[in-house]
């Protein structure tokens, strides 16, 4: 048992136990701070205070764990010198992958999309199966510092690495700018700062680990952030879960739930009230597409009804500020016939989303809400394409962990290759303990707006709902379509992203909670940035420049050029992310797919396919990015629309498959291109056939 | 004679069998994976606890099984790397 080759090793059994005290100490200060703040609340301490003091505490004490990490030694800074125990690398990885998406965003796809949100889930626990038994141990047997390397290793020559090199950057980079656009989300609704300021103040934090020290400084941040986190998402569950069942383990009692929302589902679809709102909504979808039909004349009729309207008011005598608000209408109206169109489709689609049942959302608990297995042709024909694009995106999202760069550089830290495969059990734990609660939040939110919000007259409406609503429209919205004076489900606009953060005050729990939730998904952000940032300088400094360029750079100048590289990547990802992109949060599947396609079937056919050689991998990569690509630019809406494809949509789908899962077209491409390759050409040499037989003796590490 | 360690047979068949649990832990995987996705609603026909049975496998189920394929795989891939290690220390002394 004590063979170092095998299970844990003594030294890793004591360095487990130093830092299980430790982190025990640090979880008892944060909730010591949680508490001390809720009884600041009490006392009165205004919001503002109560959300910077908790930005500004996260954020230093991030630093301060970068201050004492800081590191110029290489195996420190590349992989945290090897030794983090499973558990712990567990708890890293969990961090490094739980993006702000994925705080704030599952809960809210789930809420609104029902059962077609939990591909995600799947596909995002799922993964770690492809990485415990394909990737994970037999990279770290290895024992390289970067993916990059590992290709270069194994396929030979330069041209392998290099198009690692640019794959990882193009993967970690589109993924890394999402990142940042969360932190400035986060920030500016923690503390009031303009969302550029909150860009800038996130990033200090991000900067100070992984600049002063590497991966050593990332790992440790990585767990504090993920205390942080879990507590933060857990609390309002289990909250939420003692006041509606009574039940602190929402994992069992969310059931009935579920049965609630689905019983006032049956309700809503029938009820009288709705279906005046789904009318009024339906007569508004038509008059935008009458105004879409012929927009110039549609903009003058508009022009002439906003000024009556003012005229009107001003005649009546009008409170003032409602004279305002028409003129402010008048005033804001689209100038240009483009922007009209624009506003005029805007409006047809929402109008026309939120005019179908239940508000727009699938029933929460049915499979495929698209078409009816038992319908007639149409319908069996919607449910098909419906489960078909279900399964493809939970497979690429599959492949696409398994190929995450970022994640795979993880499992380098560990202690041996037995402790690797252990890590990956805890990784996969401890990101389930988040994909389990978040569909029991979404239905218990959903329960909470079905059972007590719905009905309620608009001059009693929560607070929550008037401060979201004036904070960003595009996530809260309510109206009396049909003047009534009561809410209904499709007078209730809810963004997905709203889900998570306000969970809280839809739960009515005290403000210090909010602030925690914030300050969970802030971690969530700053960890994911963290560990992409590291990936994407080290394949620059280690394998471009040393590799490629300067192979007798001394290992400090590496370190030092990677540090730099961090400062420069850093600020143009923020640049980037300020300039506040539309859509941007399609580009996370997009990152996935392309991840898949080019990674995937390179790493795990040099592990179990010995006569795979470089020039297969070479075209199996960039074969597998380009049918990715290709898919992706024929198929996406933003995409077709800045490479001007005239196609129709229809032909360009390949079996009714949306863009978001180019990936399980790019993977299998990629992996045929290899094979068909490598066959063709003269097998490896016998350094590539050595690290082979390595990857394959028990006990290296 | 050690840089030709990697051609003994131990070795050889340490790596048949890792491949073999390997396979067996990928079809686990896919099996579980396509059958959650495409018979969902065939599953709602059950339940588990008061869920549907398909939302249950899909939020809890699944990844439940994947959680134990990798816990299980780790286990009998230690017990491997034991088999092979203590025979081959017997053999060298």
């Amino acid at each position: 048992m004590a063979d170092p080759r095998l299970g844990a090793s003594e030294e890793t059994r004591v360095f487990t136990q130093v830092l299980f005290r430790r982190y025990a100490v640090y979880t008892l200060g944060v909730l010591l701070f949680i508490l001390g703040l809720g009884a600041m609340e009490r006392m009165g301490w205004p919001r503002s205070w109560i959300g910077g003091t908790f930005l500004i505490a996260t954020v230093a004490v991030y630093a301060a764990i970068g201050l004492m990490s800081r590191t110029t030694d290489e195996a420190e800074y590349y992989v945290a010198g090897r030794r983090v125990p499973a558990v712990f690398n567990g708890m890293a990885t969990a961090a490094d992958w739980m993006s702000a998406a994925s705080f704030i965003g599952t809960a809210g796809v789930l809420y609104l999309q029902g059962f077609a949100g939990l591909a995600y889930i799947l596909g995002w626990t799922g993964g770690y199966c492809l990485v415990a038994l394909l990737l994970a141990p037999y990279l770290r047997r290895l024992g390289f510092f970067t993916i990059p390397e590992f290709l270069g290793a194994r396929y030979g020559g330069e041209l392998p690495r290099l198009v690692g090199v640019v794959a990882v950057a193009l993967v970690s980079f589109v993924y890394v700018v999402v990142q940042i656009y969360g932190v400035g989300l986060i920030t500016s609704h923690l503390t009031g700062f303009s969302f550029e300021i909150g860009i800038f103040v996130g990033l200090g934090g991000v900067l100070v680990c992984s600049f002063l020290g590497g991966m050593r400084a990332v790992t440790w941040t990585q767990v504090a952030q993920y205390i942080i986190l879990i507590l933060a998402y857990l609390a309002p569950v289990v909250w939420m879960s003692l006041n509606q069942t009574g039940s602190p383990f929402p994992l069992f009692s969310y059931g009935q739930q579920l049965e609630h929302v689905t019983q006032r589902e049956e309700v809503f679809k029938k009820d009288p009230a709705e279906l005046t709102v789904i009318r009024q909504l339906q007569v508004r979808a038509d008059d935008a597409l009458r105004k879409l039909a012929d927009v110039r004349q549609a903009m003058v009729d508009d022009a002439e009804t906003l000024s009556a309207q003012v005229k009107a008011l001003q005649l009546a005598d009008a409170a003032p500020a409602r004279v305002q608000q028409a003129e402010r209408r008048l005033l804001s109206r689209p100038q240009t016939e483009d922007a009209a169109r624009l506003a005029y489709q805007h409006d047809y689609d929402d109008a026309r989303q939120r005019a179908l049942p239940l508000g727009g959302m699938p029933p929460q608990a049915q499979p495929i809400a698209a078409g009816n297995p038992r319908g007639d042709a149409v319908a069996r024909e919607a449910y098909e394409v419906g489960r078909r694009n279900f399964l493809a995106l939970v497979l690429c999202l599959m492949l696409g962990t398994a190929a995450m760069p970022h994640v795979l550089t993880r499992y380098y830290t560990t202690p041996s290759v037995s402790e690797a495969r252990r890590s990956v059990a805890w990784s996969l734990f401890f990101i389930a303990l988040l994909y389990l609660a978040a569909p029991a939040l979404a239905v218990m939110v959903k329960y909470e707006v079905f059972t007590n919000l719905i009905g309620m007259p608009f001059d009693q409406l929560p607070g929550w709902i008037r401060r979201w609503a004036k904070l960003d429209p595009t996530l809260v919205s309510v109206e009396d379509i049909n003047g009534d004076g009561l809410l209904q489900l499709a007078e209730l606009h809810l963004g997905g992203d709203v889900i998570v953060l306000a969970a809280p005050e839809i739960g009515g729990l005290p403000l210090v909670v909010t602030c925690l939730v914030a300050a969970g998904g802030l971690a969530a952000a700053l960890s994911t940035a963290d560990g992409l940032l590291l990936t994407i300088s080290n394949a620059l400094s280690h394998d471009l420049y040393f590799r490629l360029i300067n192979p007798r750079a001394p290992a400090m100048r590496r370190v030092m050029l990677s540090k730099f590289l961090v400062l420069v990547v850093a600020l143009l990802a923020a640049f980037i992310a300020s300039m506040r992109f539309a859509d941007i949060l399609q580009f996370v599947a997009a990152a996935f797919s392309l991840a898949a396609a080019t990674f995937f079937p390179a790493l795990v056919m040099g592990i179990f396919w010995r006569r795979a050689n470089r020039a297969g991998a070479v075209l199996g990569m960039l074969s597998g990015l380009g049918v990715c690509a290709y898919y992706m630019v024929t198929n996406h809406e933003l995409l077709r629309r800045v490479f001007g494809i005239a196609r129709p949509l229809h032909d360009c789908a390949w079996w009714g498959i949306d863009s978001m899962a180019a990936g399980v077209f790019g993977a299998p491409a990629g992996a045929l291109v290899l094979v068909i390759a490598s066959l063709l050409t003269p097998p490896p040499r016998p350094a590539e056939q050595a690290l082979v037989d390595r990857l394959r003796t028990p006990g290296w590490s | 004679m050690d840089d030709r360690k990697h051609d003994r047979p131990p070795t050889q068949t340490y790596w048949r069998r890792v491949c073999l649990w390997t396979l067996l832990g990928l079809v686990l995987w896919f099996c579980v994976t396509f059958g959650v996705s495409w018979w969902a609603h065939a599953l709602d026909a059950w339940k588990v606890g008061r869920m549907p049975a398909g939302y249950w496998w899909a939020t809890q189920g699944a990844i439940g099984v994947y959680l134990l394929i990798i816990v299980g795989h780790a286990w009998l891939m230690d017990r491997l790397e034991r088999e092979v290690l203590t025979e081959d220390d017997a053999r060298h002394g």
